[in-house]
Order: C-alpha cells, then structure tokens, then sequence
C-alpha cells in the first residue's frame, strides 16, 4: 500500500498547524513593533524637542525678568530730575575739550585767591575738538596726565607766584571747580630773596572730557543706575546754580572788528 | 521505546508555546499601555512648554514696548551714569594737594622750613632748612607717624648737611601716599 499520499497531506496538515500556531504571535510581535517605533519616531524627538524649548523658556524667563527690572528702574526715575544731572554732568565731565573755558577757570582762580599767574601753556591741538567733534589728533589730546587711561584730556601747565595761603587757596579753588580736573608735577619753591614769603609754583592740570555715548545698546543691556556717591555730586553742582555754572561755563564775549590789524592795543 | 516520552514532550512544547505567547501578548500590552502613557505625558509636557513660551515671548514684547516707552529716559541716565561714574574715577585718583599741604603743616617742627618742595610721578622731594638736628629728627619722626603715612611712605633722607651757623639743609624723598 502507497502511504506516501497520506504522508504528503499530513506534511502539508502539519504545516498549516504550524503557520496558525506562529501567526497567533503575530499580534503582539507587531504591536511590540510599533510601540518602539512610535516612541523612537514620534515619543522621543518630540520629548528631546520639548526639553529643548524648555531650557529655552529658562533663558526667555531670565531675560524677562531683566527687562521687567529694566522697565521697573526705568518707570522709577524722575525724568526732570535726570536732565538737571545730565547737565550737571556735563559740567562735571564736558563733551569736547572746551580749553579756552578751562583757562577762564584756572585764571578766575588764581583771580579769587590773589595768586599771581605767570605763565599759562596749553597745546590743546585740533580747534574742532573743542566744538564737540573728536579730536583729530587724540594723542594731543591725552598727551599726558595722571589717568590718561580714564578718557581723554587736555593739560595746562601753569607757573604762577604767591604767597602760602594764596596758593592753598588757589589749589582748593583748581580742585572745587564744576569740571573734573586733577593736579600733576606740582613744584613750589620759596624765592631766592632771604626773608620773601613769596612761592614760585609750577604745576600741570589736567582736565577730561568725553562725548556723549551715542549708542543705547540692546534693549536687554541692563540699566546702571547712579551711585549714592555720583548722585550727591551731581546734586553738589545742582545746588550750587545750574544757571551760575552754565554763565561760567561760556566764555566771555568780547567786540569784533579792528582798522588795523598790526597795531598794538 | 522512545515513543513512549512522545507525548509529553509535545504537551510540554505546546505549554512553553502557550507561555511565550501569553508572556508577549502581556508584554506587548504593557509595552502599548507604556508608550500610550509615555506619549500624552510627552504631548502634555510639550504643550505646557510651548505655551510657557508663548506667555514669555508675550510678557518680552510687553516688557519690550515699556522699556521702549521710556527711551528719553535711559538716554538721560546713560549720559549721567556715563559722565559721572568717570567723573568719580578721576576724582578717586586724584591727589588733593589742598589737603596734602594741611596735613604738611600739622607735622612740621616749628625750627623746619621747605626751600622747595616737588611732587611728581607718585614721589615727593622736600628740600628745606632746619634749626637743628633734633628738628629733621622730629619732622622724619612726624613722617613716619599714622597720620603721616597718609600721606607719605618709604620716606628716604638723601642728603643732611650743617653749615658753620650749625642750621641743616637736607633733602628727603618719599613715595606719595595712594593716590595719583
């Protein structure tokens, strides 16, 4: 008898048996697949994209809470009261080299302390300078002085004759005017004469100036708000006459035309 | 005689089968509840975010648009802050001889007088006449007191010489005290 029909069906039986038995796995296999191919594809890039704009919100909130103290500093202030400083300030620190002032300054004090000026020198360099322009040539303009590396300045060098207390008086008067100066290579002698109480000086003052920053910066760069030290020197100027140091701080006008040009006055 | 352990054997494949598979159909479920967990964690944590951002992005435009508003206000302050924060670095640095020559006073003997005194590049060089020895002994001692060494240091006598009245001449250097 030939069985190997029978043998053929049963093969063919036991293999359908067998794809009924492995395709029930099937089901979980697949899901198992795609629930690592939703969270490789969709669950982590957009996990990593989340914290991504999270440690973004961390530097948005930052930069939000500098601008809100930004605008809370900025709503505090006295606008009034900051033109009177700004003017104040530019007594304190002018915008241009403005020489010819500073000299008017140096000889009203040596004027209010009796000293007697005997030699004022300057080369203050390009005249646009003092009109507010920069200085065509800066190294003229910072050429020396006790803090060239604060901002840029013009030296006087002054020789004068006086007794002690004028000449006290004459470095207090220097020292207390509304623009920032300070005093180098101070030399005092007493005259030659035996018995004369009379000095003979020489010193250098140097005087700063700066222009006016003409860049506010990002909105984000923060405010700096005056010191408590820059706030009462700044009052300092106010009170003692906005309008008497702006008089002071022009130069005095004088008449204009001569027939001849070469002759003496 | 093998034929004997056939049908255990088979019944013992079928129950590993019947194992595995019920062990991935829970796997798999657990791994689909996981990732359904996971996935609206991740959709609410990314919504929470993006609408933080859009609430930060607003409070900057608003923020922004009152900085804005007070623009006058910081230029005023930029120059003033500018201007006077030089200012009190100058005047920092800067030496006060009015004060320098008032402390001076104070230290010296009555029997000492200056012939010159110069002040350049942090030093000082005091030429003068005394009465006597004892009288530049006072004034370097004065010199060398707190209230001197405010305003002088490293005081250095250079030259001493009597002459045949017996009044000295000298000549001391020091290093000018902190500023300029």
């Amino acid at each position: 008898m030939d069985l190997s029909g029978v043998t053929k069906v049963t093969a063919k039986a036991e293999s359908s048996l067998e794809i009924a038995k492995y395709s029930s796995l099937a089901v979980p296999v697949i899901s198992i697949l795609v629930s690592f191919m939703v969270l490789l594809m969709i669950v982590w890039p957009k996990f990593s994209q989340a914290l991504q704009i999270k440690n973004s919100n961390v530097e948005l909130a930052q930069k939000t809470d500098s601008l809100k103290q930004k605008a809370t500093i900025l709503a505090s202030l006295d606008k009034t009261e900051l033109e009177k400083q700004v003017v104040a300030a530019e007594q304190l620190f002018p915008s241009d080299k403005n020489v010819f002032l500073l000299i008017s300054q140096i000889e009203k004090a040596a004027g209010g302390s009796g000293v007697l000026l005997n030699r004022v020198e300057t080369a203050p360099g390009s005249a646009q300078g003092s009109s507010g322009k920069p200085s065509a040539n800066p190294a003229s303009a910072s050429s020396a002085g006790a803090q060239p590396e604060i901002a840029p300045n013009v030296e006087v060098s002054v020789s004068l004759t006086s007794g002690y207390s004028s000449l006290l008086q004459f470095l207090n008067n220097v020292l207390t005017i509304p623009r920032v100066v300070s005093i180098s290579d101070l030399s005092v002698s007493a005259s030659s004469s035996e018995g004369s109480s009379q000095l003979k000086v020489s010193l250098n003052i140097t005087a700063y100036f700066k222009q006016m920053p003409t860049d506010l910066g990002s909105i984000e760069t923060p405010v700096a708000e005056l010191s408590d030290s820059e706030k009462a020197r700044l009052k300092q100027i106010i009170d003692t006459g906005l309008a008497a140091a702006a008089t002071a701080s022009q130069i005095e006008q004088v008449p204009v035309g001569r027939a001849d040009i070469f002759a003496p006055f | 005689m093998p034929d004997i352990n056939l049908v255990p054997v088979q019944e013992r494949v079928t129950e590993r089968f019947e194992s595995l598979k019920k062990r991935l159909s829970v796997g798999s479920a657990i791994l689909l509840v996981l990732t359904a967990v996971f996935t609206l964690g991740v959709l609410v944590f990314f919504t929470t975010q993006v609408s933080g951002r859009s609430q930060l992005l607003a409070q900057v435009e608003d923020n922004a648009q009152v900085i804005n508003s007070y623009k006058s206000t910081e230029e005023l302050l930029v120059v003033a802050k500018d201007k006077s924060s030089l200012a009190e670095k100058v005047l920092a640095q800067r030496t006060d001889y009015y004060q320098t020559f008032n402390g001076f006073a104070k230290l010296v003997p009555q029997g000492v007088y200056f012939t010159d005194i110069k002040f350049a590049a942090g030093k000082i060089v005091m030429n003068g006449k005394a009465k006597s020895s004892a009288e530049i002994a006072g004034l370097v001692s004065s010199l060398l007191t707190p209230e001197g060494s405010k305003i002088v240091s490293n005081v250095t006598i250079d030259t001493l010489t009597a002459d045949e009245t017996g009044v000295y001449t000298f000549s001391i250097a020091a290093q000018a005290t902190g500023k300029d």
